[in-house]
């Protein structure tokens, strides 16, 4: 199965989740469209529109989409290492959480620049500290 | 008041040291954030959001539509110097601005340019003051119906007009207004699809999702970044010689006309105004075969449009409310984060801020225009920060900012949730720009609806009934229906040239 046809079906289990969940919210209230009105409508849209595609990916070539970015970063990886982050916000706060993200972020998009990797990881959270806490006043766990 | 009265009030309150500071600020991040491969517009204002939380609305969003038409003129600097499009607007300019450096004239392709959008930012706004006003008080006379009309027009023209499959378009609308549902029904208070969660309860917020969907999925996907090194460039060499301007003249006053024109239309945008005047010279050209190989007009047009489209882009958000783009939206969304509706009330409601900001985009132009001239040398260099460094700054920024969005730790989940799905977006060929036109405008089309049918007990004929509703949403099914008579036709075109 294409890439196409399963993010459709992903697309159209959303679409009768959204419509089954908007089904036990009030239709209809006091002569007027209660809150269930434009999510009934929109699940119902979505799933049909996800349908339409998973057909037309049956119908066509499975062609991925034009615009296949052609980076060199590893998305997960780089999603998981900002999870971490964030996850270990609690324990030794935001600005040293992000020194810690960008020293591994930078060792993971290029190792061969040690210098220039413990410079970022210095710099970047104290510009963090200096424009968000001194500068803005946001409160930084 | 007349129109130069109020444009004088807003000279007054643009003119402000701390204005005319936001104002270079703006222009100066906006050029920089124009001149970095990987972050565009978008992502730059939507990341640089944050920045702006302690000022007052004015001086916030002087500062963003300097980032916002700053990033147009940055954009310029690395599709000359390095062949590589800081913006999407800016990706034509490398046809012949490219060939330009290469031939030893990225100087004069890099003052053609700033002369170029500095004449088209002025017209543009000029053009803005002229039309927004009389514009918003015709929007006056909106009722819900009209404006449901008119949001569904807006998401209909930015699905039809886009670039890749209407149809992922169209449903990434739609999810985008699944998301804009979740929270507190503001009729009812009922909660819809917050599973007991009370971060849910005011549903999500747009700016974690925009820095998501934006800064964080180009970052994740590596979609910036180039180690090729910038020729040297020093202050001299920015100065076209008389030559170069009457070759380029005509060029600027037509990309600049077409620009805005292409930039008032919900959907178009800057790309593709660039795009237009680009083939509309090329077209008209004596020597078309110039093209491609350095033609000084081939810069003028283009960039003249991206910035003429960027002032055009600004009249139907200030007048209807309507994004017309991407930028557009996250700028929407920043207007209603400051409690301002843009839309035809705010030139009454807020006169200082509509005509604050108008007289700000005069001085941002000349800002922008000495910022080029005397800084190139120095956003050169900062085209040689490597990308390995520069990405994971942006990750920061991108953590921090969502996080100063509400100082919560579950908008920073958000981020990331969304960025990874900003990717398998990305990927698949379903577009983000829709998605987050579609979250912005989703409470006001609801609301509309729900108001109009609660209006007319319950009848959808007062959709029909109603001529200018009638006639917006004709027009939104005629931007949808486009694209697919356009393909047909297309195809069969090509289908009768083979057989």
């Amino acid at each position: 199965m294409t890439t196409d046809r399963r993010a459709a079906l992903v697309l159209a289990a959303f679409g009768i989740f959204i419509t089954a969940q908007a089904w036990r919210l009030p239709y209809w209230l006091d002569r007027s469209p209660g809150p269930g009105f434009v999510p009934l409508w929109l699940g119902i849209l979505l799933t049909i529109c996800a349908g339409w595609v998973f057909v037309r990916a049956k119908a066509t070539a499975p062609r991925e989409a034009e615009d296949q970015p052609t980076g060199r970063s590893d998305p997960y990886a780089l999603a998981i290492m900002t999870t971490l982050a964030a996850a270990v916000v609690p324990l030794v706060g935001l600005v040293a959480a992000t020194g810690a993200l960008t020293a591994a972020a930078a060792w993971r998009l290029d190792p061969r620049r040690p210098l220039a990797i413990v410079a970022a990881t210095l710099a970047t959270p104290l510009l963090v500290w200096l424009v968000f806490v001194r500068w803005l006043g946001v409160p930084l766990p | 008041m007349s129109l130069f009265d109020n444009l004088a009030a807003g000279f007054a309150i643009a003119l402000t040291p701390a204005n005319l500071l936001f104002a270079f600020a703006g222009a100066f991040l906006g050029t920089l954030v124009g001149a970095l491969p990987g972050i565009g517009s978008t992502s730059g204002v939507a990341l640089l959001l944050p920045l702006t939380f302690g000022m007052n609305p004015t001086s916030a969003i002087i500062m963003l539509c300097g980032i916002y038409y700053g990033s147009m003129y940055g954009g310029t600097i690395t599709s000359v110097l390095i062949n590589t499009p800081g913006e999407s607007a800016t990706v034509v300019t490398t046809i012949d601005g490219y060939q330009m450096a290469r031939q030893g004239r990225a100087g004069v392709a890099l003052g053609v340019a700033t002369g170029g959008s500095f004449v088209a930012g002025t017209f543009g706004t000029f053009a803005l003051m002229l039309v927004a006003p009389t514009l918003a008080r015709a929007a006056l006379a909106f009722g819900p119906p009209e404006y449901f009309a008119l949001t569904v027009l807006g998401l209909a023209l930015l699905t039809g007009l886009t670039s890749g499959s209407p149809l992922k378009a169209f449903i990434s609308a739609i999810l985008g207004l699944i998301v804009a549902t979740v929270g507190l029904d503001v009729m009812t208070g009922m909660p819809r699809f917050t599973f007991g969660l009370s971060d849910l309860f005011s549903g999500f917020d747009f700016l974690p999702i925009s820095i998501a969907l934006f800064g964080f999925t180009e970052i994740l996907i590596g979609g910036g970044g180039t180690e090729q090194l910038a020729a040297r460039l020093s202050i001299r060499d920015v100065f076209p010689s008389t030559r170069d301007w009457l070759q380029a003249r005509w060029a600027i006053v037509r990309g600049t006309l077409i620009g805005f024109l292409i930039g008032t239309l919900p959907g178009a945008g800057a790309t593709l105004a660039s795009f237009m005047a680009y083939a509309a010279e090329r077209r008209i050209a004596r020597e078309p075969e110039r093209f491609g190989r350095g033609a000084v007009e081939g810069v003028a047009a283009p960039e003249s449009a991206n910035n003429a489209a960027a002032a055009g882009a600004l009249v139907p958000l200030l007048t209807l409310g309507l994004p017309g783009g991407t930028t557009t939206a996250v700028l929407a969304g920043a207007l209603m984060m400051w409690g301002l509706r843009p839309g035809p009330t705010l030139f009454q409601d807020n006169p200082d801020f509509a005509w604050g900001l108008i007289a700000s985009m005069y001085i941002g132009n000349v800002m922008l225009v000495l910022l080029n001239v005397l800084l190139i040398p120095v956003f050169v260099r900062a085209l040689r920060v490597p990308y390995a460094i520069l990405a994971p700054a942006i990750l920061v920024l991108c953590v921090v900012g969502a996080f100063a969005a509400n100082n919560r730790m579950w908008d920073v989940g958000v981020m990331i949730v969304f960025g990874v799905v900003g990717v398998g977006m990305r990927r698949l060929g379903y577009s983000a720009a829709a998605f987050i036109t579609a979250l912005v405008l989703g409470p006001l089309a609801e609301n509309a609806l729900r108001q109009s049918l609660q209006i007319a007990e319950g009848s959808p004929l007062v959709f029909v009934t109603r001529p200018i509703a009638l006639g917006l949403l004709l027009a939104a099914a005629l931007a949808l229906a486009a694209p697919v008579f356009m393909r047909r036709s297309t195809a069969g075109a090509v289908s009768r040239e083979t057989t």
